[in-house]
């Protein structure tokens, strides 16, 4: 049998989608954990956090350890695969097939010139990242700070609002199951993603 | 074409290989017999995608929602018998690891994708990275 937990909180802080709600407020929307990345039973080498507003916006913030994607490309395949790696965002132009899902994470990572600079704020301060846009609604990028990356992906929220905030352990009871804290799969299986 | 026959080729060959390098799938599938048919599975073709950085080897899985609605595990192993993992997969963010072989030179890297209980095969390939 396989040794529960399964999912072992990461060993660095995370980061989430600020909607400007007060901690543990689900007034505004819905959060959850997607899905994260690692060895089964070890500590997650990267969590991603979703959140849900009430107007169709969403939002995906992976925090990964700064060595997990040492280089520029592997940080671009990285946000593009937030978008197009499986559905925790839902999509007008979602790519149901594989070949097609990884053509178009391998066509955008490798066209730098369609990534560029801005600022995104984390924790009201701006900060420089790399990000593109992918149609209209669609934005991707990251954040490399001294020690860890952040990487977002939204649909329908505006570009030049994008807000990360840390997540504390008052925010994180927003949160059905608390990314702070070891889960089985069985509880994982138990929260279904929050509907708009 | 031919490397994609060849890759099909190998992982229908290396099935029961796979099941001698990973014990849980071993164990797994030796009480699946007792317990219940296990259903056929196929490649995994275009699921996912190996690169190569000198001995290492990136494995991404995308649209993985398509073999479960469930969370996943994927376990590799390489030509030298060597197993990795498991990892975790996620229907909603698919998969994204790293492994180390250990050596620079290209081989099969054989992919195994069950339920996060291992007790149901949902796909395996090999791909020549």
């Amino acid at each position: 049998m396989i040794a529960s937990p399964a999912y072992v909180p990461a060993s660095f802080k995370l980061f989430e989608y600020d909607d400007l709600s007060d901690p543990g407020d689900l007034g505004r929307g819905s959060r959850w954990l997607p899905s994260w990345q690692g060895r089964l039973a070890h500590p997650a080498e990267e969590v991603s956090l979703g959140w849900v507003g009430k107007n169709q916006q969403q939002a995906v913030v992976a925090t990964a350890a700064l060595d997990r994607h040492p280089n520029e490309y592997d940080r671009r395949v990285n946000a593009a695969l937030l978008v197009w790696g499986g559905n925790q965002l839902k999509r007008n132009d979602q790519l149901l097939n594989p070949a097609l899902a990884h053509a178009a994470v391998d066509e955008l990572s490798g066209r730098t010139d369609r990534w560029s600079a801005r600022d995104v704020l984390i924790d009201g301060v701006p900060v420089p990242a790399i990000a593109t846009r992918i149609q209209e609604e669609t934005v991707c990028g990251y954040v490399a700070a001294l020690t860890h990356l952040v990487f977002f992906a939204t649909v329908n929220i505006d570009p030049w609002e994008i807000r990360i905030r840390s997540l504390t352990d008052r925010n994180a009871t927003s949160y059905l199951l608390d990314p702070y804290f070891s889960h089985t799969f069985e509880a994982l299986r138990q929260v279904a993603p929050p509907q708009s | 074409m031919f490397s994609s026959l060849l890759s099909r080729r190998v992982a229908t060959s290396v099935v029961g290989t796979l099941f001698a390098l990973n014990g849980l799938t071993a164990q797994a599938a030796a009480a699946s017999v007792v317990v219940a048919p296990r259903a056929p599975y196929g490649s995994c073709g275009s699921h996912f995608q190996l690169t190569r950085t000198s001995q290492s080897i990136r494995v991404v899985g995308t649209s993985l929602n398509v073999y479960s609605s469930g969370y996943m595990l994927v376990y590799p192993s390489d030509s030298h018998s060597k197993s990795y993992g498991a990892y975790n997969a996620s229907p909603y963010g698919g998969a994204n690891f790293v492994i180390d072989t250990g050596v620079s030179s290209k081989q099969f890297i054989y992919i195994t994708l069950t339920n996060s209980s291992n007790t149901v095969t949902l796909c395996a390939d090999s791909y020549y990275v």
